[in-house]
């Protein structure tokens, strides 16, 4: 349940990383890392960008990279908009809930 | 540039991804190209392939595979028809000796063994992506070995199993004609790209 709760996340994180601006797979996982993010691996995050891109919530375009391969830039698409609207709402709404709980036994252990 | 080690090992991965044909091909190439942008600017950075790609490279080749797009029949059909003629047309060198003998049954049978041979062939070594190097060369020697027995096993069976007609007898210049365009052919598709690269 764990895993799958924090590849949710993730994909949600993808998708605000990507909505700041148009950017490529290092640099998505750079900006996830210094928010935090630990990775065990740093190229997880291409199977979910593999995946976005296939569900049509991010776009991509090539350009040559300074590095010699050509370098592919992702996009939010409209769907993906609407998608990571949807999650800010869900995650607020969720984190909300779950400080609130956490707060309330907080409490009780700091009364006993 | 990609050091030895890091060349070495996503070639492993270009090859166990790229050998598995259900995979789209040009979806395949640019993961690929994208892997290779960013092992190459980690490695820069001084980090290892183990830091972006795991312990173990062949799950996290699985993963990509399970999320890159299924390919369409014809898309496979595109990869292998060229391989057809290329497996018949150097049967036609023989051409050279003056007289060439197609036989119906016996190029069908070989065409099939071929084509069979060439897919587990593919299934075998990908399953050995990863492995040490010694026992891929011990792997690539059995292979060839195997390969070697299969096709002189055919060709000393098939006169005495096949029936010999229906056939196509081609004597002097037309056998010398079909030889000659089957190397000009095999020849291209061999060094053609290089030719195309130059210009």
């Amino acid at each position: 349940m764990f895993t799958q709760m924090v590849r949710g996340v993730l994909e949600g994180c993808l998708l605000a990383v990507i909505g700041e601006e148009e950017t490529y797979g290092y640099e998505i996982m750079e900006k996830l890392a210094s928010s935090g993010f630990v990775f065990a691996r740093e190229g997880s995050i291409y199977p979910l960008l593999l995946r976005l891109e296939k569900e049509g919530t991010i776009a991509s375009t090539q350009r040559p990279s300074p590095s010699g391969p050509n370098r592919k830039y992702y996009h939010l698409t409209l769907k993906g908009e609407q998608q990571l609207q949807l999650f800010r709402e869900n995650w607020n709404e969720l984190s909300q809930s779950v400080n609130n709980i956490m707060d309330r036994n907080y409490r009780k252990e700091d009364d006993a | 540039m990609l050091n030895e080690k890091n060349k070495s090992l996503l070639n492993e991965m270009r090859f166990y991804i790229q050998s598995h044909f259900s995979v789209s091909d040009t979806k395949a190439s640019e993961i690929l190209m994208e892997l290779e942008d960013h092992l190459l600017t980690a490695q820069q950075e001084g980090k290892s392939f183990e830091q972006v790609f795991g312990q173990d490279p062949k799950s996290f080749c699985n993963e990509i595979i399970q999320e890159l797009p299924a390919t369409s029949k014809w898309e496979q059909i595109k990869i292998i028809a060229p391989i057809v003629p290329l497996l018949l047309m150097w049967r036609f060198l023989y051409g050279f000796s003056g007289e060439l003998t197609i036989s119906l049954y016996e190029n069908i049978v070989y065409l099939v063994l071929s084509l069979a041979l060439f897919y587990v062939l593919f299934i075998i070594l990908r399953a050995g992506s990863f492995s040490s190097k010694r026992n891929s060369f011990w792997m690539m020697y059995g292979l060839g070995t195997f390969v070697l027995l299969v096709y002189v096993g055919f060709f000393l069976l098939s006169g005495r199993i096949l029936p010999a007609s229906p056939s196509l007898v081609l004597h002097d210049g037309a056998a010398y004609m079909t030889a000659i365009v089957s190397l000009v052919v095999i020849l291209y598709s061999l060094f053609g790209s290089l030719l195309n690269k130059k210009r």
